[in-house]
């Protein structure tokens, strides 16, 4: 497995990508599997906000986890600022209830303009050039948007 | 509903003692606990029972009724012309028919009204039956289903597991399952009994105590497990709800559990390797439930009646855990402890117990025979004054008409000149009064016909008969009123 860091959001409240995992699949390229399963659940579930036995319930039919396990992703995605939490007063006294600070095709957005903007600053013109080459364009118009492209990176460097 | 109705539905012996009982045995006991140091603390929670217990034995020696009956007596003045129709009824001859004169008659009516107490009685014991066994017939699952409790897989807080599995041996019971609910608030309670048992953790405790802290609060609910608290927990909140409408059972039960949480700190403390730990779980969980906002009332009480200890507790007289000083002193003074029950010990708290409810049941029948005797008092002025203006220890029922005279002088108004003899039949034999003249002749009245005179009634002993002559004629037995 290769993992890439990333840089670490400084900004207040932002959501903070720590890693990038080349071999993780969809959400898990930026977050470890249990994150990714807490977030995908979260993003699932119909009621919002949600508390950790909620998810731990509904995690528990599919995958054995527990409760203080779940418990802590959460904590984790709280302190990354991917969820948001808050205490709420109800029958079983005081307790967290959580919701996520980003829809998820902001989230995916988001992420992949971390991910692509570290890229860029590191390797500039091969991005570009990578990019291109995955289009199903001629070579002629390859070329065109391989000289327009690095013209404009070079531009915002 | 006038004052009359209010003391009437309160005067009722199944309400009237239930109330009376509790209240006088609460005050025994609470004497009793607070002048005998020694008394222990088991002792002194199954002592704060005994008033709870007297209620349900008075509702099931006098059953509550869910009607009063009430009589009312009317005496009506009717001016008739002549008896001249019951006068063959009379066994003596010869008959003379009687001018016309003024028949008193005493109508009897009697109504049913609903007894309030008598309902309120029959609630609690259903309340309390239908508690009580919902309660033992539960699920422990159902239970913590409602709490939202969550069991600890195996591999999640291991050493908490080890620890209580280790203790649960010490105390020779059955270790129990492990649970957590997600309330920020320091708390520990236990759920089920015996092998259903299930001890649970807040989060909020599981932050803010250490280890040994957390091993301390886990003894105090093992012990809660040990010393059978579910059972003891469900019999005094099941005789309570008997008597919801007395606000001392209130008080007594959770004194009860007060002293039960007392004594599951002693053992708690016994089990453990580092004593204080136990104290400085309680001070940091006081300390830090003094910042977060409360449940309310009706919350506290529904989620309290599923489990059998909660740190969390209610404040003031009736809270079911006792202020935090006197757990700390009750746990850090050796001497307390060291006070082992002794055999003679036992025997003078027993017979002091017993001297205190004697005293209580002395208390109440004369309280009873003091209403009793207004009662009695009240009927008699009500049926006898219009008649008499005189009483001297009588009374009569009235039964479909006929009257009952039972010894004693009564005075009546009377307007003949002739002096009089008079018959009474005793009234199961018949409904007549027989009056006779000196003159030699007799005249026959029914019951409604009321002799004109001033008489004195003389039982006959051995006989059936009652006589009532002048007083002149015949003194008053002495044995009379």
């Amino acid at each position: 497995m290769i993992v890439m860091r990333l840089h670490a959001m400084t900004e207040d409240k932002k959501p903070e990508f720590s890693q990038y995992n080349i071999d993780g699949k969809a959400l898990e390229a930026f977050l470890g599997p249990l994150e990714a399963n807490v977030m995908e659940s979260i993003w699932a579930s119909r009621k919002t906000p949600v508390t950790v036995r909620e998810i731990f319930e509904a995690l528990k039919k599919t995958r054995g986890l527990a409760y203080t396990t779940v418990m802590s992703t959460m904590d984790r995605l709280f302190e990354k600022h991917l969820l948001d939490r808050k205490i709420e007063k109800g029958r079983g006294g005081l307790y967290y209830v959580y919701w996520p600070s980003l829809e998820k095709q902001s989230f995916q957005k988001s992420a992949v303009r971390e991910v692509l903007s570290s890229l860029i600053d590191n390797f500039g013109d091969v991005v570009a050039n990578c990019l291109v080459d995955e289009t199903s364009l001629n070579e002629e118009e390859r070329s065109a948007l391989k000289e327009q492209l690095n013209k404009n990176i070079s531009k915002k460097k | 509903m006038g004052f009359e109705g209010i003391l009437n539905q309160i005067f009722q012996p199944y309400f009237y003692y239930s109330v009376i009982f509790l209240v006088v045995s609460f005050a025994c006991v609470k004497i009793l606990t607070q002048s005998c140091g020694f008394i222990g603390q088991r002792t002194k929670s199954l002592l704060y029972l005994i008033p709870l217990v007297f209620p349900i034995a008075v509702m099931l020696a006098v059953f509550p009724s869910t009607g009063i009956q009430t009589t009312y007596q009317q005496i009506k003045a009717v001016t008739v012309a002549s008896t001249a129709g019951v006068m063959s009824s009379f066994p003596f001859g010869p008959f003379l028919p009687l001018p016309p004169h003024t028949v008193y008659t005493l109508t009897t009516t009697t109504n049913t009204v609903v007894s309030v107490t008598g309902i309120m009685c029959y609630i609690g014991l259903i309340a309390g039956g239908l508690f009580a066994l919902s309660m033992v017939l539960a699920d422990d699952r159902i239970a913590r289903k409602v709490l939202h409790v969550i069991l600890l897989s195996p591999k999640e807080h291991q050493w908490l597991q080890t620890k209580v599995v280790e203790s649960s041996r010490k105390l020779t019971i059955a270790a129990p399952k492990i649970g957590v609910v997600e309330d920020l608030r320091p708390n520990a309670f236990t759920i089920g009994y015996g092998r259903k048992a299930t001890i649970v953790f807040s989060i909020g405790l599981l932050n803010i105590l250490n280890k040994d802290e957390i091993a301390a609060v886990a003894s105090h609910e093992l012990a809660h497990v040990k010393n059978h608290d579910f059972f003891f927990k469900v019999i005094s909140n099941a005789l309570t709800t008997v008597s919801f409408f007395n606000p001392l059972a209130y008080i007594s039960c959770s004194t009860a559990q007060r002293e039960r949480e007392m004594l599951a700190d002693e053992r708690a403390v016994e089990l453990l390797e580092k004593p204080s730990a136990l104290a400085d779980a309680l001070a940091k969980i006081c300390k830090a439930i003094q910042n977060l906002p409360k449940e309310s009332v009706l919350v506290n009480f529904s989620s309290n009646l599923l489990v059998t200890s909660s740190v969390l507790h209610r404040v003031g007289i009736l809270s079911t855990h006792p202020r935090l000083d006197t757990r700390l002193r009750n746990i850090s003074t050796p001497k307390a402890r060291s006070i082992r029950w002794s055999r003679r010990n036992t025997h003078i708290a027993l017979l002091l117990s017993l001297l205190l409810i004697l005293s209580a049941i002395a208390v109440s029948l004369a309280m009873v025979d003091l209403q009793l005797n207004f009662t009695a008092d009240f009927k008699a002025t009500q049926h006898l004054n219009p008649f008499t203006g005189k009483i001297k220890g009588m009374d009569y029922q009235m039964a479909s008409g006929n009257a009952t005279f039972f010894p004693g002088v009564f005075t009546v108004p009377f307007n003949g000149t002739q002096p009089v003899h008079v018959l009474v039949y005793n009234p199961d034999l018949t409904a007549s009064i027989g009056i006779s003249h000196e003159m030699g002749y007799n005249v026959a009245f029914n019951t409604q016909g009321i002799p004109f005179g001033e008489f004195i009634v003389v039982p006959q002993q051995d006989s059936s008969w009652v006589q009532m002559r002048e007083p002149a004629s015949l003194p008053a037995p002495a044995w009379i009123g």
